[in-house]
């Protein structure tokens, strides 16, 4: 398991999504798995970072796990507890012109990724993932 | 990590997007985009993917906003992988959305 450490900003996208393309190019992944992963680490991230802490100091640890079959990804923060996926999916079916701009994010994450689970636990929010790989 | 350019082509406003959009750079390229919108004034916009490499739930709220702004849209040579992300959350059902 490797795991990275870092400020809860969205100026530290990028160091977390190096980190995990670092992470699953050692474990032999696809561009096109890893691509999304990306989306959905990043729509997680940024949730974390934009809306867990009222200060600046929050910290976000992720964690990638090589599973064999799967790969299974995990975001914990010790911010304001927040289940993200408690929300509506967007209604894909409506007219542009109804559409609303956000909800996409989270929804993208489920639909992508297997096994996306919430808890509060010991005063942190978790939120994992699982991707198939093989 | 990413560079807009644009052209008209055959009377249509082509803007071409290089690189990525994510949550860093989103409103960048929605200010650029707009920019140039308002340089090309009734014309058809198009938006070429060719060189498109990574697009998240941020870079898709810039192209909701254009088609709904602008009434249509289209979206031409998409990589695979980036089409997929269109027709994941629906968009090819809103705007004309092509692969490469």
């Amino acid at each position: 398991m490797a795991e990275l450490i870092v400020g809860a900003k969205n100026s530290n996208l990028d160091e977390v999504l190096q980190f995990l393309d670092t992470e699953l190019e050692k474990m032999g992944c696809s561009m096109k798995i890893q691509s999304q992963i990306d989306v959905a680490a990043e729509e997680i991230f940024v949730n974390i970072s934009q809306y867990a802490y009222d200060h600046d100091n929050g910290l976000v640890i992720v964690q990638i796990e090589d599973e064999g079959e799967e790969i299974m990804i995990t975001f914990k923060d010790n911010g304001t507890p927040f289940n993200p996926l408690r929300h509506d999916d967007p209604d894909i079916k409506k007219k542009a012109e109804e559409r609303e701009i956000g909800g996409l994010g989270i929804f993208m994450v489920k639909k992508m990724m297997n096994d996306v689970k919430y808890e509060y636990k010991d005063g942190s929010n978790i939120l994992s993932f699982k991707k198939m790989v093989k | 990590m990413i560079e807009i350019k644009n052209a008209v082509v055959d009377g249509k406003l082509v803007v071409y997007l290089n690189g990525r959009i994510d949550t860093s750079n989103a409103q960048e390229v929605e200010a650029k985009i707009d920019s140039i919108v308002k340089e090309n004034p009734g014309k058809e916009l198009v938006l070429d993917g060719e060189n498109l490499k990574y697009i998240s739930s941020a870079g898709l709220r810039v192209v909701l906003k254009l088609r709904k702004t602008l009434g249509s849209l289209s979206v031409i040579k998409l990589t695979p992988d980036v089409y997929e992300v269109f027709e994941l959350v629906g968009f090819t059902d809103l705007m004309t959305i092509q692969q490469a």
